[in-house]
């Protein structure tokens, strides 16, 4: 399957940030879900189940760690396994962080440390894995 | 009945609780900045818009002084407050010396710097250290050697031996304008900077030398050096 065709659900409570990040991988044709927190994306996770989920980890009202303990813990074979990429400034060794277990997920990017295009790239290796 | 005592916290502690939370709320806006500012770019590449370019150039630019302040910021706070989780893995210091230089080429190429590296090929100057520490710190020397420096060509020798202890020293020999006697004491205290330093370049955090020393002391490494005002410094780092 050609990776264009495939989807991605932005989870991230700056709208900026989230609306560059859309704009940039629809421009790749990426087919593009977004929400504004935890809350959301677990609602959005479930109904949409796209092929990558870019997460943030602060957020109101449900975090990332939250997120990913919410999704891998039910019984959808499809949440077990979807690829999720980190996408934070909070470095790993952050006490907000130990709440993700070892290997999960593994993909972590400091935001501010890459560039957009660089993002688009890793997504694209990351699906390609 | 005692009423019991409050616990304040330290200065020490509130400044660097302050700049823990100051470089992760700049972060965001940092980003915001960046990626907008690359998106730019892209819209306007290949449309000819040269005068636009050079002015993003320009917020680029921006954007990673910006960065490079807030995560000395970040970076000092964290080795302050027992944060950093130190990872140790055998280093080849050739390696990490030559990609720090690497980093540093454009800016090099623009201030025509010389930098002269003495035995860094022998295979036996592998360490047992924190790669991140040691080369925010090597990085960071070589940096001020070219900041505080106003001599033709600028100058950075960078030099590895072993001690009586077996211990390697890198050493940073530069040409720069050196550090004042009254100024040397206190050269590695937090937020100070030499007189002769502020007058050749007002803006500066006054977190690098201070972030050496801490996280150098964290790795059970050192850093000393000798200097002369107007003479040049030799940074020497035992690992």
């Amino acid at each position: 399957m050609d990776d264009k065709a495939k989807s991605i659900l932005i989870v991230e409570d700056e709208k900026p940030l989230i609306n560059a990040l859309a704009e940039k991988l629809r421009a790749e044709n990426y087919t593009v879900y977004r929400a504004g927190n935890g809350e959301e994306g677990l609602k959005e996770a479930h109904e949409k189940k796209p092929d990558l989920i870019l997460l943030d980890i602060k957020m109101p009202h449900k975090g990332g760690v939250e997120f990913m303990q919410e999704l891998r813990d039910g019984n959808d074979v499809w949440a077990k396994s979807v690829k999720v990429i980190i996408l934070t400034n909070l470095k790993p060794d952050e006490p907000i962080i130990s709440g993700l277990s070892g290997t999960d997920p593994a993909y972590y990017l400091l935001k501010a440390e890459w560039t957009i295009s660089d993002i688009v790239e890793k997504i694209r290796e990351v699906l390609n894995s | 009945m005692s009423t019991p005592k409050k616990k304040f916290k330290k200065p020490d502690e509130i400044i660097t609780e302050f700049l823990h939370l100051a470089s992760h709320q700049l972060l965001t806006p940092l980003t915001i900045s960046q990626w907008y500012t690359q998106l730019l770019e892209s819209k306007l590449a290949g449309e000819g818009n040269e005068s636009y370019n050079d002015l993003l150039q320009e917020i680029s630019n921006a954007n990673y002084r910006m960065r490079e302040i807030i995560n000395m910021m970040l970076d000092t706070s964290r080795v302050e407050s027992n944060r950093y989780k130190i990872k140790k893995d055998k280093i080849q210091l050739s390696n990490l010396i030559g990609s720090k230089l690497s980093k540093l080429e454009t800016e090099f190429a623009r201030l025509g710097v010389k930098t002269r590296i003495n035995n860094l090929a022998q295979a036996d100057h592998v360490v047992y250290s924190d790669e991140i520490i040691l080369g925010k710190v090597i990085e960071l020397i070589i940096h001020n050697a070219l900041k505080y420096n106003r001599s033709t060509p600028r100058m950075v020798n960078i030099g590895l031996r072993k001690n009586k202890s077996d211990k390697i020293l890198i050493s940073f020999v530069d040409n720069g304008i050196g550090i004042p006697e009254p100024d040397q004491k206190r050269i590695f205290n937090k937020f100070f900077r030499a007189g002769n330093a502020v007058i050749l370049e007002p803006d500066g955090s006054g977190l690098s030398l201070y972030y050496a020393k801490q996280s150098l002391y964290l790795l059970g490494s050192k850093i000393w050096f000798r200097s002369r005002h107007g003479g040049g410094t030799v940074f020497t780092v035992r690992v």
